[in-house]
């Protein structure tokens, strides 16, 4: 047993010396490096150095795996011989991992890198790096109280095990491409992670200091374009996987004429109507968005410069909703419908169709729900009410031309996803209209022919998302009605309209002209 | 009656079920009525037993988000003249008089012009009006006032330039019959929300009925279920719907039970279900005897609306048909189609020449089509619903001279290189105007939409995507747009 | 005891797992590895065209690459590679595009990738040297002996046979025998398009025996009425019409060839002659007045007569109507595609359609208002009227010469004798204004008028590139030796025995009439994008004793099919028959559909007593509500007819392009400007609004009523019963009749309450019978029932 034991403490010494001339060492190339080269060696020399990181970072990856699986495996009788030698595999892995996170740094002064993507990935990395000298050091140095360093070094390892990963990840996208992983992801386990399936549109955080060709343009030829135009493929010997192979063009020369897309052969291709022959993407594949189109436009407009911010460029105003979406401050379709909610129960939907309710959803893509009472007879309050268990899908409800009455509207206030309420001709009055107060969502509300007063006014104003009033044939006053719009400016009060009669009839005989 | 309430249930469950899982978005295709069978999870008998009594017109969600819900198409038979009314030449007015240019005239065919027609300056004067500045002709009073609430399509194509076969493609996309109408596409598309009217209601004014007859109102080879159904403004609304005379509605009500109490016994005993879903056509029949009459009453209305409208009740005009529709719409029906007839202005003889029929048209349509627009606005209605005007092709520049010589009245020969029609309503934009004509107004010159373009645009603000809509005969799956057709996106709001 | 050391325990761990591994590839492997050859027609073919034709194929080659032919699939693509290398799936370009991984480049494009089973079906036919076997269709039918059944007692005659030993193979027993009177009723309306008159149902009730049965269907077939069923079919197919079509559609007289095919049904001519007579009559060596008239059958085609139009683009509209409703009707083709472009999935190229287009195009008939040419004959009336007038002309001559004449002449001299003149001439004027019936007919154009037919670019006529010869498509029988180049000999060329088509398709179509379904669903496309059939062995069977045993008789064959004890089953569906087979296909039972607009029209006539027997003559114009015909350039009028016209066939009724009978186009009845194969059943409110108030209807309730009234007898039960028989050949059971009982009390409270509605109901001034009115409305209950105007 004793044997056993020396040669642990022996070992320890002489992995100090070790440790110790590898600094030194160290400290002799950043002398040679920040004294001896000049600028462009150095970039150079840092590029050459930086781009070993792809290679070193699998060394720590492995070798703490590797610690962490032993670690686990010791802890069974029959492997506990595997304790011993955890402490020499964490320490390569340390090792590794701080010459990796070196190459790394060199790696980043290159430039081209998503920022946050980038951030995310250093950070995790040094992480990892600390978490593993913590974890070493309490392997080695055992501190009085044996169950806490035990816990601290058992944590320490899990931290860095899970920093590790992140890492990993966030480098593999920085390399790969964001979906690189999860693009052949089985679609049920997408739905299991939440991942959405659709496209992803990534955010930029500072649109302004965005550069428009690295960060707008080029990700649309990454997306589109660079799986026929890359090094191994060259269709129409035309490269778009760097900016300098963009600018040499293909086999017909060059496909971009600066400050004049009519001119750019490439932009002539991706706006050719579908059944050109010429239009890119080629056959029946999906051709770029307009948003995309605008993209590559503006910047040819500007000259096509390889490094010209967004915030330098001058910006015609239809970029503007372009550049929004981009930055994340606007999406497709405002309101409710955009956000995501359950199927209704089909059931339950059979149950109020048999009554004559017609339910259809608003679309085949929504689960949103649209209710109309055209064909029913007569409409009691327990209809209304029935709407209640599909409260969080039913977005429109039309009860136009029907008896529908106050005490009808007592259970409307439940349906707390309605956007679109038609109540023209029903035989509601103010009371019925204090209901409606709890409907948040309500953007459209029709009321013509019914016997509101000012009085409903109120309630009106202070609903949030109302956009759009119809009070034609009520009793609602002009001035009420001003004092509304007044109120909230956003609203549009439709109060009826008529067509003036003309002066004169053309009547056929005189309207023979000099001509 | 506990097996008709179960069957209905199980009919409701079927469709509700179809449409409410997720993994049914296959074509609509496959609602083939012959048998409603179709559809993604076809098993088991219940659906067999209900699939069979679902009715035709049941509403179905469309494929993505629609921004209108219902159609007033009014169609101008016989082709009224851009030149005259939207589409102002102030180069024309020039020329007058003058012989055509041959350029315009080498590789050309026409209906009637022959030899070298001379040019014929507009018969109208025209104006800016609204906030957009549109301009319109003095013949259009009414219509000037309304100008800010829709899109004109000033280089709208066709390739035809006879009456019958240009009405055809307007209306059913190919210019020979035997095609499915506009109407049927999109009752077969999205069925209709009022189960006591029929989906596709035609309402027709004017001396006659369109050139082309019952098929540009026709079902093709769809089922004959989506058939336009002609209300009419004498008779009965719908052909045979009033009992005959002594036969009171009591006494319809004991037949109809008597019938389908016989109907659910022979049910029981040989177990075909086509005889379930006649039993609910019956109850439709019953129903449709009161809700067919009591809408297209337009005395009900106020004195305003009438007014408002120019109507006079009990007489069958464009005006009436125009309320007509709108109480269509309001009560849930899908897509109502107008014709008016009497806009072929060849200047041949008085009743249609420009500077007399021509201006009788003008004024029948001018103040109804007005009146339309703007009480479908008080009513929140026009944003989800789509009107468009216009007739199947335009006119020529020329003055026509038949066989030679020029024609006893003023008049413009057919003329299908460009034309002018609105769109309103439905989500599409507001006082604007799309497409241009050269300075003759001859050939469009930019934004041109041809028919099939407007035709998907229209199916597109519908939310149905216009090569998705099919149906599956002699083996090919056939659509409205045929094998063209593009959204027209400017016009879009 | 023996402990394992870790190590061993793990290696024997590993080394079992791999070795499980190893067994269950190998298993996989050659499970699917079946050495079965792939069936390129059942497995193959409809993967092409459901996922590959749409580009590669006849409209669209995209990289020059089209799997319509063999040849073309295996020629040079545009990107080099060879696409297809028969024996070497690996090789095929096309093999590595379905299974690459990237979207941008894995086949098909833009959509979801094959399923393994799909690829591997694929792959593994590539491997067996990719041969492409020729669509069935296009294959002249094999003889095919009986197959073995079990039950050898239930199959009456061949067709049991293949339809027995199919549903023993499902496991599924045919149903019980249909009662004496659905049946009788059943064959009655599948042959003559009529019931049968409750004495005939009694007399077959009274003995049902096969013998009796046999007797009764060939009274059926000997019956004139047997013609104007099957016309109604066959009107549908040649798009019959009495106006010519487009804007104006005025009145084209053209009612003789109905009368020619009505005769040539029930005279039995054989489908080989109906066929050559109809399409090259003309052309025959010295044809008959019935022969030429025959040729009408594609004069039916639309002529527009709107001013301003072109007649060349519209006669060249109708040849092209012509070609392809030859195709459609003949060989269940759909060659109305191959105008524009090669045809998508059937193996027709696009030149095939101009050089069939050459042998129509030779034709007199030019899109002319007056249609020349056209065949005109003298009725037998106006023969006779023609022989009183010439004979009284010539009597009035010998009076001129007459001696009596010549003294009176002299004495008075002028005016006698310019009295008899203009008498003559008077006579001469009547006799010119009896016009002639003209039909239009097809007459080819003289040796040097011939035109020359050209290679339309795209189907569009404006655009005609080379010169095409007559000649029918490679892929089918070639054009007979001796046959002439013209359409006689496409004629004959249809009728040849080895043309694969022409005798399935036509058997179809009587199968479809008696069934409701054909045995290959899409009787209009037979080609591979239409159904398989449910049954192939039955229909080449059938196709080939149609040729040869029945030689080409329609009606031989039809006795053949309602012979059959599969036609003799009940309908009733029990549940286990609608689920297994919801369409009946496999015939467990006997067909249930709705009857065809004019069998409901002649029925509901027969049963109230009304119906005319009247064969033949111009079309009549049954009552129609006013203002149906409002057509902007005509001022033809729809003039109710009187007398027995009133209640003609429903065969009978004027169709108008524009503006048909309003009743048959809500039991789907057509407009005709098409040719319609099949004419899809629907079942909806405006029938039942039909056949409650439509006044046809209500009148012949009144009538069927009347007819209760006389043969009931004095008490309602029996009055009842009478009534139910006429209509459903079947005695009412109690609760059907005591729902009729309780409805006409009811009705008569009604009537007792306000006689005044029974007298406005029954159009009587005087008072009226409230027993006969309430018994009317009884009747039309019993017109209103679902099985009266289902056909089961």
């Amino acid at each position: 047993m004793k044997s056993h034991q020396t040669i642990n403490k022996q070992k320890k010494y002489s992995w100090f010396s070790f440790l110790s001339a590898g600094l030194v060492l160290l400290l002799l190339a950043t002398g040679y490096f920040w004294i001896v080269l000049n600028e462009t060696g150095r970039a150079d020399l840092l590029l050459f150095f930086g781009r070993f990181h792809i290679l070193l970072v699998h060394l720590p990856i492995a070798l703490l795996l590797l610690a962490a699986i032993m670690e686990i495996f010791s802890r069974f009788r029959s492997f506990d011989y595997l304790g011993q030698s955890v402490t020499f595999v964490l320490t390569l892995a340390a090792i590794s991992s701080v010459i990796s996170v070196l190459a790394g740094f060199m790696l980043s002064t290159g430039g081209g890198y998503n920022e946050s993507l980038l951030n995310s990935h250093k950070w995790w990395g040094i992480g990892f790096t600390v978490f593993t000298f913590i974890a070493l050091g309490f392997k080695i140095f055992t501190i009085s109280n044996l169950k806490l360093s035990e816990f601290i070094y058992s944590t320490a390892l899990f931290i860095a095990v899970v920093s590790l990963f992140a890492a990993s990840h966030f480098g593999g996208s920085l390399t790969h491409g964001q979906n690189y992983l999860t693009a052949y992801m089985p679609g049920t386990i997408k739905n299991l992670l939440f991942i959405n399936t659709d496209e992803e549109i990534y955010v930029i955080d500072n649109i302004e200091e965005a550069a428009i060709f690295a960060d707008l343009v080029f990700p649309i030829f990454n997306d589109r374009c660079i799986s026929c135009h890359n090094p191994d493929r060259i269709e129409g010997e035309l490269r778009l996987d760097t900016f300098d192979q963009l600018i040499r063009g293909g086999e017909s020369g060059p496909v971009i004429v600066s400050s004049s897309p009519a001119e750019s052969d490439l932009f002539r291709r991706i706006i050719a109507p579908r059944n050109d022959d010429g239009r890119m993407p080629p056959g029946n594949r999906r051709p770029l968005t307009e948003h995309q189109v605008a993209i590559i436009q503006w910047w040819i407009t500007e000259g096509a410069h390889p490094d010209l911010l967004v915030g330098h460029a001058n910006r015609p105003p239809e970029m503007e909703p372009v550049l929004a979406r981009l930055a994340g401050l606007e999406t497709e379709q405002t309101g409710i419908l955009s956000n995501h909610v359950e199927p209704a129960n089909a059931t339950i939907i059979a149950g109020l169709i048999n009554e004559g309710i017609v339910i259809t959803p608003v679309s085949q893509q929504h689960n949103y729900l649209r209710a109309g009472f055209v064909n029913v007879v007569n409409p009691d309050p327990g209809h209304i009410q029935s709407l209640h268990q599909i409260s969080s899908q039913l977005a429109w409800l039309d009860l136009s031309h029907t008896p529908v009455t106050d005490d009808h509207l007592l259970h409307i206030s439940g349906l707390h996803s309605l956007t679109r309420l038609n109540l023209n001709y029903t035989l509601i009055t103010d009371v019925g209209i204090r209901q409606i107060e709890k409907l948040e969502n309500l953007e459209h509300l029709s009321l013509a022919g019914t016997a509101i007063t000012d009085a409903a006014l109120e309630t009106l104003s202070e609903l949030p998302n109302l956009r759009q009033v119809y009070i034609w044939q009520t009793n609602v006053t002009d001035d009420g009605a001003d004092w509304l719009i007044r109120k909230n400016p956003l609203l549009k009060a439709d109060r009826g309209y008529t067509l003036t009669e003309p002066d004169t009839i053309i009547l056929p005989a005189e309207a023979g002209y000099s001509y | 009656m506990s097996i008709r309430y179960e069957a209905n249930l199980k009919t409701v469950e079927f469709v509700t079920r179809k449409h409410f899982l997720k993994k049914c978005v296959t074509g609509l295709g496959a609602m083939a009525l012959g048998s409603l069978i179709g559809g993604c999870d076809s098993s088991g008998a219940i659906q067999t037993l209900a699939g069979m009594s679902a009715s035709p017109f049941t509403p179905k969600p469309p494929h993505f988000l629609a921004k209108a819900k219902s159609v007033i198409f009014l169609h101008m038979a016989g082709a009224p003249s851009q030149l005259e009314l939207f589409d102002y030449k102030p180069e024309l007015h020039k020329l007058h008089g003058q012989d055509c240019p041959p350029s315009l005239l080498d590789g050309k065919r026409f209906a009637f012009i022959e030899g070298v027609p001379k040019m014929l300056g507009p018969q109208a004067t025209f104006k800016k009006h609204g906030e957009s500045g549109a301009i319109v002709s003095n013949l259009l009073p009414h219509f000037s006032q309304i100008v800010d609430d829709v899109t004109f399509l000033k280089a709208v194509q066709t390739e035809e330039f006879n009456h019958a076969p240009g009405q055809l493609l307007m209306q059913t996309g190919h210019s020979r019959p035997g095609f499915p109408s506009f109407g049927s596409w999109v009752t077969y598309g999205l069925g209709s929300e009022n189960q006591n009217l029929p989906g596709f209601v035609v309402l027709l004014s004017g001396a006659n009925q369109p050139d082309a007859g019952r098929s540009v109102f026709g079902s093709g080879f769809l089922p004959s279920v989506y058939q336009g159904v002609q209300c009419r403004s004498e008779g009965d609304p719908v052909l045979y719907l009033s009992n005959p005379e002594g036969v009171s509605r009591n006494m319809r009500r004991m037949a109809i039970d008597a019938i389908n109490n016989i109907n659910e016994q022979q049910f029981r005993e040989i177990g075909d279900p086509e005889i379930m879903s006649r039993i609910s056509q019956y109850e439709m029949a019953y129903r449709m005897q009161i809700s067919a009459p009591e809408i297209m009453d337009i005395k009900k209305e106020p004195e305003s609306i009438h007014q408002m409208y120019g109507t006079t009740p009990g007489e069958a005009s464009f005006a009436n048909n125009c309320l007509l529709a709108r109480r269509l719409v309001e009560r849930g029906v899908r897509f109502v189609q107008l014709f008016h007839w009497g806009w072929d202005a060849h200047g041949v003889d008085k009743s249609e020449a420009l500077n007399y029929g021509f201006l009788e048209r003008c004024r029948e349509v001018d103040k109804p089509m007005s009146a339309l627009v703007l009480d479908l606005k008080q009513r929140g209605l026009l944003d989800e619903t789509i009107i468009v005007w216009g007739g199947e092709f335009g006119r020529t520049p020329m003055l026509e001279n038949r066989g030679g010589t020029d024609n006893p009245f003023v008049g413009r020969d057919h003329h299908n290189e460009a034309f002018t029609m609105w769109v309103a309503g439905g989500g599409f934009k507001q006082g604007f105007s799309y497409g241009e004509t050269d300075e003759i107004g001859y050939h469009a010159v930019s934004g041109k939409v041809h028919i099939h373009d407007l035709q998907a645009t229209l199916l597109h603000q519908l939310g149905m995507d216009h090569e998705k809509l099919t149906y599956h005969f002699q083996g090919r799956d056939f659509r409205l747009t045929d094998v063209h057709g593009h959204i027209v996106k400017d016009i879009l709001a | 005891m023996v402990r394992f050391s870790p190590l061993t325990g793990t290696a024997g761990l590993l080394f079992f797992i791999l070795s499980a591994f190893l067994a269950f590839s190998v298993w996989y492997g050659c499970e699917t590895q079946n050495p079965e050859t792939v069936d390129f027609n059942t497995e193959v073919r409809p993967i092409l065209n459901a996922q590959c034709l749409a580009c590669h194929g006849g409209v669209r080659q995209a990289g020059g690459f089209s799997l319509l032919f063999p040849e073309e699939a295996l020629e040079q693509t545009e990107s080099g590679k060879s696409a297809l290398v028969p024996g070497h799936p690996d090789a095929s370009e096309m093999m590595t595009r379905i299974l690459h991984h990237d979207p941008e480049m894995r086949m098909p494009l833009e959509s979801d990738p094959l399923s393994d089973k799909e690829a591997e079906i694929i792959r593994r036919w590539i491997e067996q040297g990719a041969q492409w076997d020729v669509h069935w269709a296009y294959i002249a039918p094999q003889p095919v002996d009986l197959p073995a059944v079990r039950d050898k007692n239930w199959p009456k005659n061949g067709i049991d046979a293949f339809i027995l030993n199919r549903l023993e193979n499902e496991k599924l027993t045919p149903s019980k025998k249909a009662d004496c009177g659905t049946l009788i009723r059943r064959v009655g309306l599948d042959l003559i398009g009529l019931p049968p008159s409750p004495d005939d149902v009694r007399s077959f009730c009274a003995d049902p025996s096969d013998e009796a049965y046999e007797y009764h269907v060939n009274k059926l077939l000997e019956s004139p009425h047997f013609g104007e069923r099957w016309a109604a079919m066959w009107l549908d197919l040649a798009r019959y019409a009495d106006s010519k079509g487009y804007e104006k559609d005025p009145h084209r007289s053209i009612w003789r060839y109905r009368d020619w095919v009505i005769h040539a049904f029930n005279r039995d001519l054989p489908f080989d002659r109906f066929t050559i007579e109809q399409l090259a009559g003309d052309l025959l060596d010295e044809p008959d007045d019935e022969q030429l008239i025959a040729t009408a059958f594609h004069r039916n085609t639309m002529t527009n007569t709107e001013g301003g139009t072109d007649d060349e683009e519209f006669r060249i509209a109708a040849v092209v109507d012509r070609v392809n409703t030859t195709w459609e009707v003949w060989q269940g083709t759909t060659m109305a595609c191959v105008q524009c472009h090669s045809h998508p999935y059937d193996p027709f190229r696009h030149e095939d359609y101009f050089r069939f287009f050459a042998f129509l195009n030779n034709t007199e008939d030019a899109d002319r208002d007056d249609e020349a040419p056209l065949f005109s004959e003298y009725t037998n009336e106006q023969l006779k009227q023609l022989e009183t007038l010439s004979a009284r002309i010539d009597s009035l001559h010998q009076i001129k010469e007459t001696s009596v004449f010549q003294t009176i002449s002299h004495s008075t001299h002028e005016d006698v004798s310019v009295a008899v003149d203009s008498l003559i001439t008077r006579t001469e004027q009547q006799k010119r204004d009896i016009r002639p019936v003209t039909t239009p007919i097809i007459r080819e154009l003289a040796e040097s008028e011939q035109r020359t037919t050209r290679f339309f670019e795209g189907g569009n006529w404006l655009a005609q590139t080379f010169e095409v010869q007559p000649g029918v498509p490679a892929s089918l029988n070639p054009f007979p030796a001796d046959a002439p180049n013209n359409r006689l000999g496409v004629a004959q060329w249809l009728m040849n025995p080895n043309n694969p088509l022409t005798s399935r398709v036509i058997v179809n179509r009587f199968w479809d009439q008696v069934f409701g379904r054909g045995i290959v669903e899409t009787i209009e496309d037979f080609g591979t994008q239409g159904s398989p059939p449910s049954h192939p062995e039955l229909l080449d069977w059938l196709a080939l004793r149609f040729m040869n045993e029945h030689e080409w008789s329609v009606k031989s064959l039809l006795k053949e099919i309602v012979m059959s004890a599969t036609y003799r089953q009940s309908s009733s569906v029990t549940h286990n028959h609608l689920y297994r087979d919801p369409d009946n296909i496999l015939l467990a039972r006997a067909p249930r559909f709705r009857l065809s607009a004019e069998q409901v029209r002649d029925k509901t006539l027969f049963v109230s007593g009304l119906l005319s027997p009247k064969l033949f003559g111009p079309s009549v114009m049954p009552p129609q509500p006013e203002g149906i015909w409002r057509n902007p350039y005509s001022n033809m009028a729809w003039i109710t007819s009187e007398g027995e016209d009133r209640y003609r066939r429903g065969i009978y009724t004027y169709l108008r392009r524009t503006a048909p009978y309003p009743s048959m186009l809500t039991f789907d009845g057509t407009s005709r400007e098409v040719c319609v194969s099949r004419r899809v059943r629907t079942n909806t409110p405006l029938q039942a609004l039909v056949l409650l108030n439509d006044p046809v209807y209500v009148e012949a309730a009144i009538a069927l009523a009347g007819r209760m009234y006389e043969q009931g007898g004095k008490e309602l039960d029996v009055q009842l019963k009478e009534g139910f028989f006429m209509a459903l050949a079947r005695d009412p059971n109690h609760d059907e009749l005591t729902e009729l009982r309780n409805f006409y009390s009811h009705i008569l409270d009604e009537f007792n309450r306000s006689p005044g509605d029974a007298a406005v109901f029954m159009e009587t001034e005087e008072t009226p019978d409230l027993h006969l009115a309430s018994l009317a409305l009884t009747a039309s209950v019993i017109l209103n029932l679902d099985s009266f105007v289902m056909k089961e």
